[in-house]
């Protein structure tokens, strides 16, 4: 009976241990969402590295159109390291060890990716989120919050420059002025990060994938 | 004879009952402790965040001074301002040292997820907060249209020193001339610009929204508030007071929510009460046996008691647990409710919070432990084996 009243006693410990671990230290590196209960986030100061996804509701409307459910999966990168760098090219280092995706279905069925990520326009910081088909190309991009004037802001934000990122693939070009819209010179600086921050994403993304993450 | 095993074994004859009563036990004793944690946690954060502020009053514009002077400190904008000349009135006072204007202006632009917090200064804050420390390659203002950020504003706009930062709501492009390092407090999140940038970019010239003062001996801060109280359109609210109303409220309110958890404690130690009756009648029987074999009136007191404050030390233990692990979400979950939350982590369960609930469910233990106790040592062995339940 002893042995009974310690095995009661070490399990009130696990229970109350499970409980602590599941709250505090959960693991998961994945969350899912029902569409339904998706809403804006809200505004407040978050990590730099980590770009909130801001309207999963209208993204996902305009993006994946009918998608139903997204699960957020966090992507680990630091071991692929040397093939991300080998394939942004010269300077190009890896400047996050993790990535956010977000893996969107419709009925079941997987559509593609979300990635939010946060480039260093000339005027303050440009979030933005990019949609991933299946076949790792984009399928699309749309810009969340930016602060350039209104000069810059009207290039960046215009449909003909965001809609020529579409079916893009890691390996594409990414030339202003070749394969994307030239823009004025007065927006060149903030295009042009925006363009390599998408390009470095999609980089990181494709070679995770082809990874098995 | 050892007592604790045969207790534990006892408690363990009926599992279920046994864990239910924990949980009851468990779950009040977690409320409590995280209560009385939060309420330490938060004075001494308070306190903290307060002397960092390295003034003593502060001249706000005529409304409820506590609501004025709270939004001044967390950066939020007034509904009415004070007219510069304030500020001039407060510098010449005999017992100010530091009289440092502020404007103070938010934009919030929810369709994008931000609100921009600017804060418009002069040289004087660098008096009131020796403690800012800059980053590398941080200078101070250069310019009118310079703009120094708070470290999570650098970080959320990407921004270094040199990099240029454009404010769309007033048109204004400003050049970051530094970056704060992190401090814990609001002004991690501001963007901080001369004052008249600040009044220029918002239409407001000659206004501010508050006067920070740091007196050159606080104790003179009565006769000083009395003076400054004379300002036109504004009045004084020292942080004494301000601090002093704060936790007034916030104690009116825990205590409130104090005594709502002691009478969970009180159905908790209820239930243990009737667990322990339960138990006597049960083992009338066996208790009879063990009094027939040896076992005192004062050893079967002490078994029963011990069984009573086993189950309260545990139940306690497990609340503990339980609100350690459930604090940093009760803290997020109160955070916006209370007023002048501190901007770092309040801290969890303290040792003062444990110690005053361990004695807590050990007094418990013993007065719901008593009784039970008193029965079973008062059977007399011969009507205890004749017992048939």
């Amino acid at each position: 009976m002893q042995a009974r009243s310690i095995g009661f006693l070490i399990g009130c410990v696990a229970i109350v241990s499970a409980v602590i671990a599941s709250l505090r230290f959960a693991p998961s590196n994945e969350v899912t969402f029902p569409v339904s209960a998706i809403h804006t986030t809200s505004s407040g100061v978050e990590a730099a590295g980590l770009c909130p996804w801001r309207s999963p509701k209208d993204d996902l409307q305009a993006l994946f159109p009918g998608a139903d459910h997204y699960e957020q999966h966090l992507v680990i990168l630091s071991d692929l390291r040397l093939d991300i760098s080998q394939r942004l090219g010269p300077n190009g280092l890896l400047d996050a060890n993790g990535i956010y995706a977000y893996r969107v279905t419709r009925g079941g069925k997987s559509v593609g990716s979300i990635l939010a990520q946060r480039a260093a326009g000339e005027y303050g910081a440009i979030e933005y989120v990019m949609a991933v088909a299946p076949d790792g190309s984009l399928a699309g991009v749309r810009l969340q919050r930016q602060r350039e004037p209104d000069a810059i802001a009207r290039t960046i934000t215009s449909p003909a420059f965001l809609k020529a990122f579409a079916g893009k693939t890691a390996a594409s070009p990414f030339h202003l002025g070749g394969d994307l819209p030239a823009v004025a010179p007065a927006a060149r600086q903030t295009a042009r990060s925006l363009v390599d921050s998408v390009r470095r994403l999609l980089i990181e993304f494709t070679v995770a994938r082809e990874h098995g993450r | 004879m050892n007592l604790l095993p045969l207790a534990l074994k006892n408690l363990m004859r009926r599992p279920l009952r046994t864990a239910f009563s924990l949980v009851g036990l468990a779950l009040s004793v977690a409320v409590l402790a995280s209560l009385l944690s939060f309420g330490q946690g938060y004075e001494s954060s308070l306190h903290g965040e307060i002397d960092r502020m390295g003034m003593q009053m502060m001249l706000v514009p005529l409304g409820c001074p506590y609501d004025g002077a709270a939004r001044v400190l967390k950066g939020r904008t007034l509904d009415n301002s004070l007219p510069q000349s304030a500020l001039a009135g407060a510098r010449a006072d005999r017992d100010v040292a530091v009289a440092a204007p502020i404007y103070t202006a938010v934009l919030p632009r929810p369709d994008q997820g931000r609100t921009d917090l600017w804060v418009g200064i002069d040289e004087a804050t660098r008096e009131l907060k020796p403690w800012w420390k800059m980053t590398s390659g941080s200078h101070w203002f250069s310019g009118e249209n310079s703009v120094i950020l708070g470290a999570d504003a650098a970080a959320t706009e990407m921004r270094r020193p040199g990099d240029k930062l454009y404010s769309p709501e007033t048109k204004t492009e400003l050049t970051v001339a530094g970056v704060l390092e992190r401090s814990g407090t609001s002004d991690d999140s501001q963007f901080f610009v001369p004052l008249a940038t600040a009044q220029r970019m918002f239409r407001q010239p000659g206004r501010l929204t508050a006067i920070a003062i740091r007196l050159k001996d606080p104790a003179n801060v009565g006769p000083a508030a009395d003076r400054l109280q004379q300002t036109r359109g504004a009045q004084v609210v020292t942080l004494t007071e301000m601090m002093g109303a704060f936790l007034t409220l916030l104690g009116a309110a825990r205590k409130l929510l104090v005594a709502i958890t002691l009478v969970a404690v009180v159905i908790g130690s209820l239930s243990v009460f009737n667990t322990m009756m339960a138990a006597v009648l049960e083992r009338t029987q066996e208790l009879g046996v063990l009094r027939a074999i040896g076992l005192t009136r004062t050893g079967a007191f002490a078994l029963m008691l011990t069984e009573a404050l086993l189950l309260t030390t545990l139940g306690g233990l497990i609340g503990f647990g339980l609100s350690l692990a459930a604090g940093p979400g009760i803290q997020q979950a109160i955070r916006p409710f209370i007023p002048l939350a501190p901007e770092g982590g309040i801290p969890g369960l303290t040792p003062a919070a444990a110690v005053r609930c361990l004695t807590l469910m050990t007094a418990v233990g013993l007065f719901v432990g008593t009784y039970p106790a008193w029965r079973a040592s008062r059977l007399a062995p011969a009507v205890a084996l004749r017992w048939d339940g």
